[in-house]
């Protein structure tokens, strides 16, 4: 058996009915795991296979004795290796947190196990959640199933790798201008950047606070609206996360999509757009369109903005959270006999280059003599972009259009032209400016032979409105996707 | 170019990196690319009832507030568990070079 047979909802019935045992299901991602884990690199490390094996028969035995062992029992998940767990190494991607490991479980971590969710392992991920490729890993990047001579991009390549390949049935990853929603684009998987303060942020590695999100990624819309019910909510130890009472996020999914208006901002199809690309979104808009949903052309011309605006603020809070790694409280240290060259050393070895290209764009952008040019300008675009998405969200439930210009690039492409790499981010980082909510649903295969992903953002609180969306536009589509071979390799 | 080698070599100091000669020429032309991208914002005007330039983009809510929750004792990580990661210890404490004037 493999894991991408099986929708989530077959999954689950399958696993309620005892037709299928959580022991097989985890036996199959190990499966899957053995044979392409090693092309892939989906995975920076891995939990121990009989621990696994075992935990997975426990479920089964709490099922046979008729108990409800929890919303996601016996499901193997994937969590990004920038999201805590506790005594299984969390490296964020970096030789600086090689040999870290976290005495505490992230909430989101916390939530899974709670709901009997079957941690598999830590994915491989961009350093710090740094790119758009993965190729940007201490440990070698993670190659997208489709073509392994192709990124999964990034960040979180890992987890979208490990979902289509059925490493895992669910992954988490995090998203702080994108980094959930391109790679699930680029792997055929669904990815959620939930409104900022859905998801605790507790004992997800800090990058850029202001951003940073914790996203469930899937097969399908179901599986990832499955995972979000579960990490969802208010949490004490997070002053950013938001305590409102949640919808369930599962039924938005079936809810159909007559009467909503969508936004199809020009600026969303332009020339930057391979013509493959946009081939399959306005077959996703024409889907949504015969369902009963009503399409409205716009304009957001600030948009264009979002890349330098998202870069300047999120590096200038990068360059202060990971002032942390200094060789003394974790990680990292480098010999030196005096405290000064501690920090410099410890970090001049311990972090990779996109990591120093960031934290000095953010120095700079914060440094006296330009704080004002760079980073304060950057603070006024981004309350120009936002004031611009929350007029739009008075006119139209959802904005609609592609997830990334492009389908997943080859390897070595992009990773030696910085710029290039960061206008990767054009179409995500907008959602993340504003603190909005968006999804990354495949709407089909391109001429290229690669899987599109289609965005769906709403305002922010506004998830149902998106699940409803993405499940209409996924039963469109065709479906789920499967890469070629199972994403065998 | 918009970042000399001198200012490079300025901000690594600033934000304690150490790089090699070689690496600040190669990163001064790579911030200088990016930046010479980012000088589009220069022309952004604000919103006019916006308030003050640093204030966060997302205003105050009532889902948000209150931000603090109340401050009680509560379940913290014990010292063997917070020094567990520390690459030096001594005494239960973290060690680090003295930097003090009379201990160096």
């Amino acid at each position: 058996m493999r894991l991408t047979d099986l929708t989530f909802r077959e999954i689950v019935r399958a696993l309620e009915s005892r037709e299928l045992s959580s022991r097989d299901l985890v036996a199959a991602a190990l499966d899957a795991i053995r044979s392409s884990g090693d092309t892939l690199n989906t995975f920076i490390r891995t939990a121990d296979p009989d621990d696994l094996l075992a935990q997975a028969q426990a479920i089964d035995d709490a099922r046979a004795r008729g108990r409800s062992p929890g919303p996601l029992a016996g499901i193997p998940i994937a969590i990004k290796d920038n999201i805590s767990t506790c005594r299984l190494g969390t490296t964020c991607g970096s030789r600086m947190l090689e040999h870290y490991q976290p005495p505490y479980d992230a909430t989101a971590v916390a939530r899974i196990r709670a709901a009997g969710g079957i941690v598999v392992g830590k994915t491989n991920m961009d350093e710090f959640a740094m790119g758009s490729s993965n190729e940007h890993s201490a440990f070698g990047p993670a190659r997208n199933p489709w073509d392994t001579e192709r990124v999964p991009g990034g960040s979180s390549g890992g987890s979208a790798a490990a979902v289509a390949a059925g490493h895992a049935v669910l992954a988490l990853g995090s998203d702080t201008g994108g980094s959930v929603r391109q790679p699930a684009g680029f792997c055929g998987v669904v990815g959620v950047k939930p409104t900022y303060g859905r998801i605790s942020r507790y004992g997800l590695v800090a990058f850029a606070s202001s951003f940073d999100q914790i996203g469930p990624m899937a097969r399908d819309v179901a599986g990832a609206a499955a995972l979000l019910d579960v990490v969802a909510g208010y949490d004490t130890r997070d002053a950013t996360s938001l305590r409102e009472t949640l919808p369930n996020y599962v039924t938005a999914v079936t809810a159909g999509v007559e009467g909503l208006r969508i936004g199809v901002p020009h600026e969303f199809v332009g020339p930057t757009v391979q013509p493959w690309v946009r081939e399959r979104v306005e077959g996703a808009l024409a889907a949504l369109e015969a369902a009963g949903a009503e399409l409205r052309e716009l304009s957001l011309p600030s948009l264009a903005h979002g890349v330098p605006t998202y870069y300047l603020i999120a590096d200038a809070e990068a360059s202060t959270n990971l002032a942390r790694y200094d060789g003394v409280k974790y990680g990292h240290r480098a010999d030196a006999s005096d405290l000064d060259g501690v920090f410099e050393r410890t970090r001049g070895e311990g972090f990779g280059d996109e990591v120093k290209r960031r934290i000095m764009l953010g120095t700079y952008a914060l440094s006296a003599g330009y704080r004002d040019r760079y980073y304060a300008s950057a603070q006024a675009a981004r309350r120009v972009i936002t004031a611009e998405l929350v007029r739009a969200f008075d006119e139209v439930d959802a904005l609609v259009g592609p997830v990334s210009p492009g389908t997943a690039f080859p390897l070595g492409e992009r990773v030696a032209d910085p710029l290039a790499m960061y206008l990767s981010d054009i179409f995500t980082a907008p959602a993340n400016l504003a603190g909005a909510a968006a999804i990354s649903v495949p709407c089909g295969v391109a001429s290229d032979g690669l899987p599109v992903g289609c965005q769906v953002t709403v305002d922010r609180h506004a998830e149902p409105v998106m699940f409803s969306l993405a499940g209409e536009i996924e039963r469109a589509c065709g479906g789920p996707l499967a890469p070629p071979s199972g994403g065998g390799a | 170019m918009a970042v000399s080698i001198d200012e490079a070599r300025h901000v690594a100091r600033l934000a304690r990196v150490d790089l090699s000669d070689e690496a600040l020429v190669k990163i001064a032309s790579e911030l200088s690319t990016v930046l010479d991208h980012f000088a589009s914002l220069a022309g952004i005007t604000d919103e006019p009832d916006s308030l003050h330039p640093f204030e966060a983009s997302d205003p105050p809510e009532a889902d948000h507030a209150p931000a603090l929750r109340t401050d009680e004792p509560g379940e913290t990580l014990s010292r063997e568990d917070t020094l567990a990661g520390a690459p030096v210890t001594e005494n239960g404490q973290f060690s680090v070079p003295g930097f003090l004037p009379d201990e160096s």
